[in-house]
């Protein structure tokens, strides 16, 4: 029998003095994620970030690996020595009702 | 929805326990961006109570920015009878008020000897809201764990020689709260050092976890290593504290202690549970 692999959509905020580019959160993330869990782990993430506007993102992962991506979440403190908190604000099981919430922030702020 | 109560619906209450700050610009530095993270309640290490209150009035006359001492709270405590209605009333409060910050003054106490820590209690009990013990000698350790006067056990995760099964079977006894500070997960410089703290803070929480008390703090040095209370949940778990266990850990006990101390300044308190509800007759 072929499990089904469920995806997690992770709405997230950051917080640096500056505005960071998605290309550096990518980067920094992947090598967090593989310094914590190592690769075969990294490789079954599924990770993807999906959009990234203005200091909120949405970045999608496999329901087993929620909780890695939230501790590596928690663990970046800095991307190329710019202080960076990086925290979830909503996780969603659809992109549908992920989205909403980033759109209802975006209104918000 | 109004917006309040939207940016309300997508926040968790949460406290930083640990804070040291050099200054009061520091300080408002980390005001703001807990503001952004929605933490509610800061633990100011080495500001007296009277300090807090001079800043709070400094602050309040150049800028809007809400921001009380967590004994703005007694008011409203004080008419509850039970110690539940009394922390239900002060998360209700805290609720209300989505744009303060609570502060309140800590003190840790380093006591190498337990002359010296029974001098320094006697000195810094009464000026500060939380009292916080940290000391490497366990049997130091052990003598603070039945004294009163102590709110916390402060235990660095990186330090499993200052914690053994006695030290711990103690702090059940006496209901003692625990402290860990998680700053080595973002201090260890290579894989290695972020292993061995990994490894020593697994060994720590397993003693820890099925029977004590116990809070998580970050004890940030800089602002942005604030982190919210569900990252302090997911930051335990990294080191085999489960996510459903350490739900109180975050928020609840440390509010629980506070409004404990508040109840104690009241002029009706004589002791745990024995309050004056009458006059006395002739």
């Amino acid at each position: 029998m072929i499990d089904d692999i469920r995806d997690r959509y992770i709405v997230y905020k950051t917080v640096s003095k500056e505005v960071l580019k998605l290309s550096n959160i990518k980067r920094i993330f992947w090598q967090k994620y593989q310094f914590l869990f190592g690769i075969t782990k990294t490789t079954e993430a599924g990770l993807f970030f999906e959009e990234y506007k203005d200091g909120k993102g949405l970045l999608r992962c496999t329901q087993k690996s929620l909780k890695n991506t939230l501790i590596t979440m928690s663990l970046i403190s800095e991307i190329n020595s710019i202080p960076i908190i990086m925290f979830p604000i909503y996780i969603s099981g659809t992109i549908k009702k992920a989205k909403s919430v980033i759109e209802q922030m975006f209104r918000i702020v | 929805m109004s917006i309040e109560e939207k940016k309300n619906k997508f926040s968790v209450l949460s406290c930083e326990n640990f804070i040291e700050v050099k200054d009061n610009d520091d300080l408002l530095n980390f005001i703001e961006i807990s503001k952004k993270l929605c933490i509610k309640l800061l633990g100011i290490e080495n500001y007296e109570k009277k300090k807090i209150e001079y800043f709070i009035q400094d602050k309040m006359k150049t800028s809007h920015d809400e921001i009380r001492s967590i004994s703005s709270l007694f008011p409203q405590i004080k008419e509850c009878d039970t110690i539940d209605d009394k922390i239900r009333s002060a998360i209700k409060a805290i609720k209300n008020s989505s744009k303060t910050t609570f502060l309140f003054s800590r003190k840790t106490l380093r006591g190498e000897t337990i002359a010296n820590l029974k001098d320094d209690l006697a000195k810094y009990r009464k000026r500060f809201d939380v009292i916080s013990v940290v000391s490497d000698n366990l049997e130091v350790a052990k003598w603070a764990t039945h004294d009163r006067r102590v709110d916390y056990l402060t235990i660095g995760i990186s330090n499993k020689e200052a914690v053994d099964e006695g030290l711990i079977s103690l702090a059940k006894q006496h209901n003692m709260t625990l402290e860990l500070c998680l700053d080595s997960l973002f201090l260890s410089s290579d894989a290695r050092n972020l292993s061995s703290t990994i490894r020593s803070a697994k060994k720590i929480t397993n003693l820890i976890v099925k029977r004590n008390k116990f809070i998580l703090t970050v004890r940030p040095t800089t602002p942005y290593h604030l982190r919210t209370s569900q990252q302090l949940r997911y930051l335990g778990e990294l080191i085999g504290i489960p996510f459903n266990k350490s739900k109180n850990a975050v928020f609840n006990e440390q509010l629980t202690i506070l409004v404990s101390n508040l109840t104690k300044q009241s002029e009706k308190y004589v002791f745990n549970g024995v309050e004056i509800v009458g006059e006395k007759s002739d």
